[in-house]
């Protein structure tokens, strides 16, 4: 083929008009190294275009772990039947969800629900709840008591204080009617 | 279909499959995920594979449709973190002896076209699909194929130019 030819065909490939088999012949003359200088600058792009459809998945590894992967969501699929195990999952998380709040609810209302049903049971306890209230009431009271018993002396001694006063009273009184002078000396008057 | 013609019917497509996903998603791993997704997707309809003309048909669109949907769900922080991992996943490929500068600048020219364009010369250039087969894929005209086709050769060829005569005058 020469350098005319593929000049028109590659005039042809730019607006879209070539078939797949001028579009190989193109690949193949630029694949070559030997190329006219004229058309040299057309080479990169046939090349890239070989070069990109070797390209595979990866080695033999990357290929392994694919099938591994594919073929364990094959199996997921098959031994399962109609239900794959994600369906089954969110089922079974459903239905544990439901257990959990029914369980929760029944806890949080176990007193009322008990006082309903049963309220013998209930009197019962607040009778008890009474009983002990009024011994705790008494032990206070009884240490109130003690502290009394001290204050009781005080008072006592309040009231001899009393008495002292009246005392007091008493002399100050007389001390009115008791002429100093006379006491101090009674031998003058004579 | 049972699994012993799933694997020698479909399973072969892995190429086409692979070549097309990186294509689209330029990152080798992320490929690879597309892949298996398609393969599963495919098994999930095994019962009606039978029903299908062409299986390699089914799966480049299936193919396709993923890779749009995995762009589409990409961010902007993605997109940046992704530069740098394809710049590292890259410099095994281009340390090849035989991948000059010239094709990493095709590569480059072609990831610049639009995601419809380019796979359009993906599939005619480099997996050899007839304009039918191509419009079947892309669900457009044929016509519009052939249009779309030759504008992004032209505007490949364009680039490539333009980059020549730039590391011309650099140099």
């Amino acid at each position: 083929m020469n350098t005319k030819e593929i000049e028109e065909l590659l005039e042809r490939y730019y607006e879209g008009e070539t078939s797949l088999e001028e579009e190989k012949l193109l690949r193949e003359f630029f694949s070559v190294d030997e190329v006219p200088e004229k058309l040299r600058q057309h080479q990169p792009l046939f090349r890239y275009f070989i070069d990109e459809a070797s390209q595979s998945i990866g080695n033999e590894e990357q290929e392994k772990v694919l099938m591994r992967r594919i073929s364990l969501f094959e199996n997921q699929v098959s031994v399962s039947g109609i239900q794959p195990v994600q369906k089954r999952m969110y089922y079974l998380s459903g239905i544990a969800a439901g257990l959990l709040i029914l369980f929760g609810l029944v806890f949080t209302f176990k007193s009322e629900l008990l006082r309903k049903h049963f309220p013998g049971k209930e009197t019962a306890s607040t009778k008890m709840a009474y009983t002990q209230t009024q011994q705790a009431l008494l032990l206070v009271s009884v240490g109130l008591n003690t502290g009394l018993d001290q204050v009781q002396r005080f008072t006592t001694l309040n009231n001899a204080m009393e008495q002292i006063q009246k005392i007091n009273k008493f002399y100050n009184y007389q001390s009115q009617f008791i002429n100093p002078e006379w006491m101090q000396s009674p031998s003058t008057n004579k | 279909m049972n699994i012993l013609d799933f694997n020698t019917k479909v399973y072969p497509l892995k190429d086409k499959i692979y070549r097309l996903a990186k294509r689209m998603l330029e990152q080798n791993e992320e490929a690879e995920d597309l892949v298996q997704e398609v393969f599963i997707r495919m098994w999930k309809i095994r019962e009606k594979l039978d029903e299908y003309n062409s299986l390699e048909a089914l799966a480049m669109v299936t193919t396709k449709n993923l890779c749009l949907d995995k762009l589409k769900a990409r961010k902007f922080p993605v997109e940046s973190w992704n530069d740098q991992r394809r710049f590292i996943e890259n410099i095994a490929e281009e340390m090849r002896p035989d991948h000059s500068d010239l094709l990493r600048g095709v590569k480059e020219a072609m990831n610049t076209l639009t995601e419809q364009s380019r796979m359009i010369i993906h599939l005619r250039d480099i997996e050899g699909y007839e304009f039918e087969e191509i419009a079947e894929v892309m669900g457009m005209e044929e016509n519009a194929v052939r249009v779309a086709l030759s504008r992004a050769r032209k505007r490949i060829r364009e680039l490539l130019v333009n980059k020549k005569s730039y590391e011309y005058q650099r140099n």
